[in-house]
């Protein structure tokens, strides 16, 4: 009885229907309604250019909501509305003050902006409703005064704000543009005036130069731990109001903070929903960094693949931001997550747009050649050692054997060997202490290699081997993506070995297969070549940045064209 | 399989990929074996005729806008010639997906694996079909398209690396065997399109049913286009006695590449890209395989299937004995079904599914 | 409990087929082989072949030097075939024989004429020699021209073997025949292979017994004294499968010219002014050779055009070499040399040997429409009776640096 139904239980286990639980997100990006949506996003940019046309009212409270709809305070987590009420000359006014948490030095608004507009003190409890008398006379019993009427923005201006740079403005755009550069903007009530107070005091550098991204001709900073810092330097490169910054909290004990970013006007809703989605219904206890939370909402963790963009560079940030990207921080970690990511990104350097076209192509070739060669090459070296050694010109083939004469152990156990040794050198040299450091690089690499070709454990060739397929790990500039290369190369080592070339068939087979069925929050792996779509711009090979006029239609972001046509005006119109 | 939505370059590179798997074995042989000389001839004329046979299979299908060979089949004769279609589509792809399969690990065993017991070659092949056809729905075919230009350039590169063997004067005499057997009975050498049977099952997988002419059309001039470069490296190449002896024509023109001392016997490279163009074919193979046996059995799942399948195709091709019987149904066999099936019973159904359809219009 | 299954089922897989290919893993290392480089074959006495296998020393072609070995070992077995001569090789020298990388195939001139066609046949199928090693038909022994191809100055044979058929390009005294070509040509009804012939070079002036000028030399007549022992000179002209006859230099020429192979050489015409002494030419193609084949009166009726540049290589006193007439004068006697080099090559390849050894069945072809035609032509009795006309057009150009003298 008991035999009967265990076998019925494992039959029921293995051959019962259970339907594929697979999680199946894609960007709506209908292409049907694209005249609707551009239709849609010119009336969004006309309707926000009469917004900040606007003049500031005397109304205190229809600035303020204009204010919060402009600035999206309700979702939008540092942008901050301090109302108070201003003592001016015995009389007590509604204002409030409009800032960006982390942008400004918050101890010159206490102390220079809200002690003095809101503390009784001499210049504010001048009494009464006095007025100037500019000049008297009396003719005939009547007398004619000549009198400045009281002006509350002129006093506030001249008497109550000792801050050095203070303007008045009568519009919201420059009230707005001073905000975002991290100014505080003062709105009272009745008058129509706003001041813009220059308070900037955004955490500069301990921001040091990146440790892994290093690139020659760009910006040198790089994110820290603090949440807060690293949101200000993404706003800082964006400089535009439609930067959205939600914030989150991750994990019930240590509620850790978490920072969405977008673009408004340019992310696809749906994308941004999702990573939302995502990260709001995550039921853990403690994150602690953004490499667990990349584990957490990626959509398929089975292969060692990564699908998500990790950067410890606010620019790169920046750029694929106004690509129509979502970018994550996480409190306590100097990287921000950036999704979606294709192939393509991967294989790219944030240098890849600062130099000219051909350079960064060139490097792109020699990139991919790198990839080919980090996965391949001890492989290929092994099949054609083993079973194709006709490929080889017959001089490399006899220097081979002769320099194999004396070696004890098989190919496949030598290779294995340097490689599993290559990979001991490099984590050990993560935790070798600094002034030790070089001397282990010597020892490792020369030494170790010299003494055992000396020795005759390995041969001469197959460290040349091993050398070169390092050097062209180190090429790929992604950290995971050429962590997840080194480790395939092993799988296609033990398949060259098999097989010989129909087992690395079949290793790089099931591995395009996998790249392929991957997709990273909707959007498949190898975009843009498989499925087609435009590579205007956004293909492997860089286009010239005058050329780059559309954004990806893989994102389906909202504004498409990012360039006019003719981008360079002074040289194609004036003609 | 509604699920999937190709876009028109996977689709073209589904038919160009069955086309280029059965050419590199021996497909050349029996082609111009029965013409000889004017093999070249022979195959622009069989192209012509194939583009028409597309334009055909194209319009008749265009009456039934969206649906495959099956459900049309289910229109003209209800649930049970919906199933015999089905079935008789289900053994054609087993029998030549068996057949390919054994002569392609037959000739890597001669070349490669001389002291490797057959079953373990086939086994590696075998591997790879679950594989393909459990990752989700569309990524075999994104691969194909991934794989089919790097083998597409192959060909071209041998082409143009065997120009200094190449014999010009080959082609004559002009008409090789005579007229007759050029032209009527050489008319038979369609079967070398054999991605044309593919057409029948593409229309519901096609993500914008309007691009189906342009791809039908673009498939087929493509697969001449590389037919014709095949036949002409090997007819320029050999004497017409020594083609008809080689197992593998195609491989045979590999070996002569070289350049210079250092770039010999590059045949392993290309025999690389032919492995993988093989694992893609098994992929597309048993995908629509499984898709088929969903509908015309209503499971619930399509990728479980591929496990039986695969069993079922490894015995199948474990089945003959020797070469000599797998070379005749290679040649001989797949020939005439061919003939028989993908042209004569497929267009026979779609034109009385026409006529039926258009008796009912008639009637309404 | 499936994905444990899986991982069984996939660990499992991977363990047999680890196994199962180890085979061949074992029998194709490359530590367990030992690469032939080139093989000749000889008749022994009792009706076998004697086949001969050269293997390279590998440390010649380790760094250190000093080893003072000769650079190559021969081993010789008396068998029935190539195939069960490598087999009983096998068990002698204790490594896997793999002849992946031979470069060069010699046949004994007994062997030649006894008929090719088998082992060229056996060749072919063996999956592991290449197509494009070259055939080489050697008058001395196939061992005897093996062991004296590498000089003692050389260390790496393999360098000598890759290198020598391309002097077929600059001097077209031999041609670049290889086993693919030669199996192709035996293979069609209607023409027959030519191979490079190869034999002793004596290292003393007194045996050789040539005469100098570049008609009658061939291999083993040349007139080169030097330190490899062995020289290849000349082509064998073969009949279907058997060898029927030599080419000297001067012929092989006049062939490679037909066949276009040869891409400059030199030619040594009598001086028009001075018939005592010659002029060197340094020509080459500048057009492909015209060749017309006229089958309409039974016999073929063959027109032969072709096309030279040329330069003056040797300079004599009192010339001025940008004199027209003069240039002329040299052309003149260059197209009457050639044309009358050539048509003694083809009446000897149609009369002498009875064997089309060019091209022209191909042209032939181009009159027939259906197979049926052109085999009941029956080529290869016709052309035994064909008339040949050449005509050579050189222009000569000028001389090489100095114009004067």
């Amino acid at each position: 009885m008991n035999l009967k139904n265990l076998t019925k239980k494992l039959a029921k286990q293995l051959f019962e229907y259970k339907p594929e639980e697979s999680y199946d997100f894609s960007i709506n990006n209908n292409k049907d309604n694209k005249n609707q949506s551009i239709q849609l996003a010119d009336n969004t940019v006309k309707y926000e250019k009469d917004r900040k046309n606007q003049t500031i009212y005397t109304s205190l409270t229809i600035n303020k909501e204009n204010i919060q709809s402009i600035f999206n305070t309700l979702i939008n987590s540092d942008i901050i509305i301090r109302d108070f009420i201003l003592n001016a000359r015995g009389k007590q006014y509604s204002a409030f003050l409009l800032y960006i948490d982390g942008m400004v030095n918050v101890n010159a608004i206490n102390d220079f902006v809200l002690e003095s507009l809101m503390l009784r003190n001499k210049a504010n409890t001048y009494d009464g409703k006095e007025e100037r008398i500019i000049h008297e006379t009396t003719t005939n019993n009547i007398t004619v005064r000549k009198i400045k009427k009281f002006d509350l923005s002129e006093y506030i201006y001249n008497s109550l704000i000792p801050e050095n740079s203070v303007k008045k403005c009568t519009k919201f755009e420059d009230i707005i543009s001073g905000v975002n550069s991290g100014n505080c903007a003062l709105f009272i009530d009745t008058i129509n005036i706003a001041f813009d107070i220059d308070v900037k005091g955004f955490n500069q550098r301990s921001i040091e130069a990146p440790n892994n991204e290093v690139i020659i001709k760009g910006s040198q900073e790089s994110f820290v731990e603090n949440i807060r810092t690293n949101t200000s330097q993404i706003r800082r490169v964006i400089n535009n109001e439609n930067l959205i910054i939600e914030n989150l909290t991750v994990g019930e004990i240590s509620k850790t903070k978490c920072a969405i970013c977008y673009m408004q006007n340019i992310t696809n809703e749906d994308l941004v929903s999702e990573v939302k989605f995502r990260i709001n219904n995550l039921s853990i206890d403690t994150l602690l960094s953004s490499g667990q939370l990349e584990q957490l909402i990626e959509d398929n963790s089975r292969f060692g693949i990564p699908q998500i963009l990790s950067t410890e560079r606010p620019d790169k940030c920046a750029k694929h931001l106004m690509q129509g990207r979502v970018v994550v921080l996480v409190n306590g970690t100097p990287y921000g997550l950036i999704m979606p990511a294709t192939f393509v990104d991967y294989m790219s350097s944030p240098e890849d747009t600062n130099i000219k076209p051909i350079f960064s192509n060139f490097l792109k070739l020699l990139r991919f050649i790198a990839l080919i060669i980090t996965l391949l090459l001890p492989g290929g070296y092994v099949a054609i050692t083993s079973f194709h050694q006709e490929i080889l010109p017959t001089e490399l083939l006899f220097s081979i054997l002769a320099a194999r004469q004396y070696v004890p152990f098989p190919i496949i156990v030598e290779i294995v060997t340097m490689e599993l040794s290559f990979e001991l050198i490099r984590e050990a040299g993560l935790r070798v202490p600094s002034p030790v450091g070089p001397t282990i690089g010597i020892v490792g690499a020369l030494i170790l290699g010299e003494a055992a070709v000396n020795a005759n454990i390995v041969s001469p060739i197959l460290i040349i081997v091993v050398a070169i397929t390092a050097i062209s790990s180190f090429a790929i500039p992604d950290y995971s993506f050429s962590f997840h290369v080194r480790i395939y190369r092993f799988f296609f080592i033990v398949l060259g070995f098999m097989a010989g070339f129909l087992g690395l068939g079949f290793g790089i087979f099931a591995y395009i297969l996998i790249m392929c069925s991957l997709k990273s929050f909707g959007v498949p792996y190898t975009v843009p070549y498989v499925p087609s779509s435009s590579t205007r711009g956004h293909g492997y090979l860089v286009s010239p940045i005058w050329k780059q006029d559309t954004r990806a239609d893989y994102l389906g972001p909202k504004k498409e064209k990012s360039q006019d046509k003719i981008s360079m005006k002074w040289k194609y119109e004036n003609k | 399989m509604n699920s999937i939505k190709l876009g028109n370059f996977e689709a073209i590179a589904i038919i160009v990929t069955i086309t280029i798997t059965h050419s590199i074995l021996t497909l050349p042989k029996s082609i111009m074996v029965p013409v000889d000389s004017a093999a070249l001839l022979n195959l622009i004329y069989v192209s012509i005729l194939a583009l028409f046979l597309s334009i055909i299979i194209y319009k008749l299908l265009n009456n039934f806008p969206g649906l495959d060979i099956i459900d049309i089949s289910e229109f003209l004769g209800g649930k049970i010639l919906q199933r015999i279609v089905g079935l008789l589509f289900l053994i054609y792809v087993l029998f030549v997906s068996s057949v390919l399969l054994r002569t392609f690990a037959h000739c890597l065993k001669i070349v490669y694996y001389p002291m490797t017991d057959l079953i373990f070659i086939l086994a590696i092949f075998a591997v790879s079909i679950p594989i393909s056809c459990t990752l989700s729905s569309e990524t075999i075919f994104k691969a194909n398209l991934i794989i089919i230009p790097v083998v597409l350039l192959g060909i071209v590169f041998l082409f143009i690396a065997n120009t200094k063997y190449f014999n010009f004067e080959n082609i004559y005499p002009l008409f090789g065997n005579g007229i007759n057997a050029t032209f009527i009975k050489g008319a038979s050498n369609i079967f070398a399109f054999g991605g044309i049977t593919v057409l029948y099952l593409l229309p519901p997988i096609l993500k914008d049913k309007m691009q189906f002419k342009k791809v039908s059309i673009l498939s087929t001039v493509l697969s001449s286009i590389y037919f014709i470069l095949t036949i002409a490296t090997i007819l320029f190449m050999f004497s017409s006695v020594s083609f008809t002896n080689e197992l593998m024509p195609l491989y045979s023109s590999v070996r002569y590449i070289e350049f210079g001392t250092f770039f010999q016997r590059l045949d392993s490279v290309f025999l690389l890209t032919w492995i993988l163009a093989f694992f893609c074919y098994l992929g597309i193979s048993f995908r629509f395989c499984t898709s088929i046996y969903k509908k015309i059995t209503n499971i619930k799942s399509n990728k479980i299937i591929s496990y039986p399948l695969t069993l079922l195709v490894l015995g199948l091709s474990l089945l003959p004995k020797d070469e000599s019987i797998t070379s005749f149904l290679e040649g001989t066999v797949y020939r005439y079904i061919f003939l028989i099936f993908s042209i004569g019973i497929s267009l026979l159904i779609l034109v009385l599914a026409y006529l039926k359809k258009k008796a009912k219009t008639i009637k309404e | 409990m499936k994905k444990f299954l899986h991982s069984i089922l996939i660990t499992f897989i991977l363990i047999v087929n680890l196994y199962a290919f180890s085979a061949s893993y074992t029998y194709d290392n490359i530590d367990n082989l030992a690469y032939v480089v080139a093989i000749g074959i000889d008749t022994s006495k009792s009706n076998n072949l004697k086949i001969s296998f050269q293997f390279t020393d590998t440390s010649a072609y380790s760094n250190d030097s000093s080893s003072g070995s000769k650079g190559t070992i021969i081993n010789t077995v008396e068998a029935q075939s190539l195939e069960s001569s490598v087999n009983i090789l096998n068990s002698y020298i204790g490594k896997n024989v793999n002849l992946a990388h031979c470069k060069v195939i010699v046949f004994s001139e007994e062997i030649a004429k006894a008929g090719l066609s088998n082992y060229i046949y056996s060749l072919i199928n063996n999956s592991q020699i290449r197509p494009t090693s070259n055939i080489v038909i050697s008058k001395c022994e196939a061992k005897y021209y093996l062991e004296n191809s590498i000089s003692e100055s050389e260390k790496l044979i393999t360098k000598y073997y890759d290198v020598f058929p391309n002097s077929s390009d600059y001097t077209g005294y031999i041609s670049y025949v290889t086993l693919g070509d030669f199996f192709n040509q035996i293979t069609d009804k209607t023409r027959s292979p030519v191979a490079i012939l190869g034999g002793v070079n004596a290292k003393t002036s007194d045996i050789n017994s040539g005469s100098e000028d570049a008609s009658s030399i061939l291999a083993s007549k040349s007139t080169v004294v030097g330190e490899r022992g062995t020289e290849n000179l000349g082509l064998a002209v073969f009949k279907e499968d058997k060898l029927v006859g030599e080419l000297t230099a001067l012929e092989s020429l006049c062939h490679s010219i037909i066949d276009n192979e040869a891409n400059t050489f030199l030619i040594s015409i009598a001086n028009p002014r001075n018939s005592e002494n010659t002029i060197d030419l340094s020509a080459s193609e500048y057009k492909k050779t015209s060749i017309n084949v006229d089958v309409s009166n039974g016999s073929p009726y063959i027109n032969i055009d072709v096309y030279l540049n040329a330069e003056i290589m040797s300079i004599d006193t009192n010339t001025d070499y940008l004199d027209e007439a003069y240039l002329n004068e040299v052309a003149t006697s260059a197209n009457n040399f050639l044309a009358s080099q050539i048509s003694k090559y083809l009446y000897k390849t149609s009369t002498d040997f009875k064997s089309c050894i060019n091209d022209f069945d191909k042209y032939a072809s181009i009159h027939f429409l259906t197979n049926n035609d052109w085999e009941n032509y029956d080529w290869v009795s016709s052309y035994e009776d064909a008339f040949f006309n050449v005509n050579v057009y050189t222009s000569v150009n000028s001389s090489m640096l100095l114009t004067e003298s």
